[in-house]
């Protein structure tokens, strides 16, 4: 009964062109590909800058934030949940972590609060949603603004560095190897949850309960806990990203990281993973990370009014809720 | 009423594959005016693709279908309704929250001046469809307040209010007792004599010899035979189908039965009252009950997915309530009869489906090993001959009866002392029936408990070695062994007190 057509592992070089054409033809991953192949080829053209080490250094430090976020983001909402409060955590734990380094110069001290906080949001999330049973859209919403007016609360101008510690700044700005900071944390962070969602029993079950909720209690199952792991995570790779941004600005700004959040979800939306739950793509959601920063990055090079980089999460948005609905159709009833 | 007219509709040469599988390889079917038409065939067979096709959700690669005569081409659901066919999934898609007359009329309401809905013609309307399907219930209540029987009746209102001359069943009675199977038929054999078509799809051969005139049997996507029923033989039936004799459906042999695994004492719940039972190493004991006995809660109930009162213990150790992890743990096992709403994970693979319960054991530290998993999906599937084009195959894309395969197999990877089965042929093939009945036998063998929960009678009867009745949430008398079991005796035990109430 067991014949050899969708995934044998035979070798020859037809059979494996084969596979990589129905991947780049038939596969939200690979229709994303073919468009950032495509735009990178036509910046090239069209830029001298854009194909140079230091300006694809420039763009993928720029999409880090969202794309630590973003990681977080495809595993909750696979486990059937979503997260809206990651916009106001940058300012939240922006502010937070700047004050206690003004005050403590102990750079260690400041990044455990940042990801402490992290923490804590995930488990209120998590607590609104699961235990008081809201939907996770609505009460993160709730999430984004309660944590803004926390950010206001907790200072009414921008906190400066008065602290001085250099590998502070070393976070957003400095090299390893050649390389950004900001990007090693990027690849690495995607590397380590990309295994954990495709190889690991947590994976599995990341997408169980995200499938069927039902059938995994059934299945023996800890639902709850499951998904209140991807809130948390979400949560603290978002205070992850604002320590960047923080870095990267060098000063704590309660009115920082306005719409990060569509930016976060758009990019996992983009990426394959349904709002529905039980399915995603950690590698569709790195390529929607990348045409983001792309986008972004080919309005200022072509020199076209910068305004319009806010914009480009709307369409981002639109693109992904397309793809979606024709993967939808696609599926049809069964 | 055997005339020269044309069928009412006539496939040939249909064709339709799906990447690595060809569903259907030009199949011929007919429809007459006035008959029941059977189609039965093995589970992958193509039946349910058959049907799709006539349904519009479906293009055939290749092939013809034609409507009293005039060949058509559908290209959406819409146009097959045009046509006036209209098909009654296993999966009914009436919205639940809309009352029964806006259902039938779904699409069609009548309306008055202004395009504002005339509900009074509606009530009425829908009232009188209804009465003629037998069923005396205010057209107001919405249709979540149904049983699925009646919901499966507003269905078949709906073909009705549409003039439907083709009505195409798929699986209609998995879910419904003995009576409303038989208020069914009695309402199929009035559309016959009105001269609609109907196509039967079903499992269950006493049915086909029931209801239908003649039957068609597809084997692998290939047309075998089509037959009048009345000079059909049952075993022909099932070789026709399965390409060989089934000889001992019930292959059960005598284990030695060793000691208690599972006993359930004074359990309540839902609408189970006091409920005990216990089950031995090395035997197969069956619950029968009739659709809404509490013989589906009491599965539940003793896995601990409902909230409890009473104790049930494994190997002595108590299993806390509504921990379906802790039962797991402790050695229990629990299939349930919903498979699509308890069981599927719909967007995940065929292997993902089969090793949910057991993937701890292929992983360490949490890491998965890919080729143990791999290696135990593949045993798996071929101890069970789930047809699949691979174990990467998305779960939603198998046929129904292989989906249920998935699920029974999800619980054989793992190491377990007792395993509830609920209603475990559901949707399943004569063949596999026997493949299944099989495995349970080793099981108990092997020394594990078997525990059926059942509204098969026949299936009963065949697997265990001894049986309990429950009726309204009830334990009816006591334990009936394998050599006293006798159909009539148990029928009447199940029924009696129902029929009092009604
Ligand atoms: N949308 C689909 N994509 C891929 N394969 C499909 C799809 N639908 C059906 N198949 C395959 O086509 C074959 C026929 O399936 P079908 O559902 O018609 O079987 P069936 O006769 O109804 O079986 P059952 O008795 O189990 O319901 C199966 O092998 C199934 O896996
Ligand atoms: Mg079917």
């Amino acid at each position: 009964m067991l014949d050899s057509s969708a995934d044998t592992s035979g070798t020859g070089i037809g059979k494996f062109l084969t596979r990589a054409a129905h991947w780049l033809l038939h596969t939200q991953e690979g229709v994303l590909f073919f468009i950032v192949a495509a735009i990178w080829v036509f910046l090239t053209i069209q830029s001298p800058v854009f194909f140079t080490g230091r300006n694809i250094g420039v763009l993928l430090s720029q999409v880090s934030m969202t794309a630590i976020t973003a990681v977080g983001m495809t595993i909750l909402l696979i486990s059937g949940e979503i997260d809206a409060s990651v916009g106001s955590m940058q300012a939240f734990v922006g502010v937070v972590v700047m004050s206690v380094l003004n005050s403590t110069s102990n750079l260690a001290l400041g990044i455990v609060v940042g990801l402490a906080i992290g923490v804590a949001v995930g488990l209120i999330n998590s607590l609104i949603s699961l235990r008081l049973g809201i939907n996770s859209l609505i009460a993160t919403l709730a999430m984004l603004s309660i944590v803004r007016g926390a950010a206001f609360g907790f200072t009414e101008a921008s906190i400066q560095n008065t602290h001085k510690i250099p590998t502070f700044t070393e976070i957003g700005n400095g090299f390893f190897l050649g390389v950004p900071w900001p990007i090693i944390f990027f690849f690495a962070v995607f590397l380590i949850f990309y295994f954990v969602l495709s190889r690991t029993t947590f994976g599995r079950f990341v997408h169980a309960v995200g499938a069927n909720p039902e059938a995994a209690t059934l299945a023996g199952i800890p639902v709850r806990l499951v998904k209140m792991a991807g809130f948390v995570l979400t949560s603290v790779l978002a205070a992850f990203s604002a320590i960047i941004l923080l870095s990267r600005l060098n000063s704590g700004q309660n009115g920082i990281g306005a719409g990060f959040e569509l930016e976060a979800i758009g990019a996992v939306l983009l990426g394959g993973t349904s709002l529905s739950g039980g399915e995603g793509s950690m590698v569709g959601t790195f390529l929607a990370v990348l045409l983001l920063g792309t986008l972004k990055n080919g309005i200022v090079l072509l020199d076209i009014n910068s305004s319009w980089q806010v914009a480009v999460t709307g369409l981002i948005i639109i693109i992904a809720v397309l793809l979606d609905a024709r993967r939808r159709r696609r599926l049809g009833q069964d | 009423m055997p005339s020269v007219q044309k069928p009412l509709l006539q496939l040939t040469g249909i064709a339709k594959a799906f990447p690595g599988t060809k569903a259907l390889k030009g199949v011929d079917f007919s429809l007459r005016a006035g008959e029941v038409h059977a189609l039965i065939g093995e589970n992958g067979a193509g039946k349910s693709t058959l049907i799709k096709i006539i349904a519009g959700l479906y293009q055939q690669d290749a092939g013809t279908i034609e409507v009293e005569g005039k060949k058509v081409a559908f290209h959406s659901p819409a146009d097959s309704l045009e046509h006036r066919i209209k098909v009654v999934y296993q999966e009914l898609d009436l919205v639940p929250d809309l009352s029964i007359a806006e259902n039938v009329f779904l699409g069609n309401l009548p309306k008055k001046a202004l395009r504002a809905v005339d509900w009074q013609a509606l009530y009425s309307r829908t009232s009188e469809l209804l009465l003629d399907l037998g069923l005396d219930i205010d057209p107001e209540v919405p249709i979540s307040a149904l049983t699925v029987a009646q919901q499966q009746l507003v269905e078949i209102a709906r073909a009705l209010s549409r003039q439907a001359q083709i009505i195409i069943m798929d699986e209609p009675t998995s879910a419904l007792s003995q009576t409303e199977i038989e208020s069914l038929f009695a309402v199929i054999r009035r559309l016959q004599g009105r001269g609609v078509g109907v196509m039967y799809v079903s499992h269950k051969l006493d049915e086909i010899y029931a209801i239908a005139d003649r039957v068609t049997v597809f084997r692998d996507g290939e047309h075998i035979a089509t037959e009048a029923v009345a000079d059909t033989r049952h075993k022909d039936l099932v070789t026709w189908m399965v390409g060989r004799e089934v000889k001992d459906l019930y292959p059960r042999s005598p284990a030695v039965r060793g000691d208690v695994l599972l006993e359930v004492d004074s359990l309540s719940g839902g609408n189970i009252e006091n409920f005990s039972l216990n089950v031995h190493a090395g035997e197969i004991v069956a619950v029968f009950g009739l659709m809404g006995s509490g013989v589906h809660n009491l599965g539940r109930l003793i896995f601990g997915d409902m909230p409890r009162a009473g104790s049930v213990r494994l190997s002595g150790e108590e299993i806390q309530a509504q921990s379906p992890m802790d039962a797991i743990r402790k050695g229990l096992g629990f299939l349930t009869e919903n498979r699509k709403s308890d069981g599927l994970l719909l967007p995940l693979s065929v292997k993902d489906n089969i090793t949910l319960v057991s993937v701890n054991n292929y992983a360490n530290l949490m890491v998965i090993n890919g080729q143990e998993e791999r290696r135990a999906t593949t045993d798996i599937i071929k101890k069970l001959s789930i047809k699949t084009p691979g174990i990467a195959q998305r779960i939603r894309y198998l046929s129904g009866g292989n989906q249920q395969k998935s699920l029974v197999g999800r619980w054989l990877l793992e190491d377990l002392k007792v395993l509830m089965f609920s209603e475990p042929t559901r949707g399943i093939d004569v063949g596999s029936k026997a493949e299944i009945y099989r495995l349970m036998d080793d099981m108990a063998h092997q020394g594990m408990g078997i525990l059926v929960l059942s509204t098969e009678l026949p299936e009963v009867m065949g697997i265990a070695d001894r049986i309990i009745i429950i009726r309204q949430g009830k334990s009816a008398g006591r334990w009936i062994s394998r050599q006293e079991a006798n159909e009539q005796d148990l029928m009447t035990a199940a029924t009696v007190q129902m029929e009092k109430v009604i």
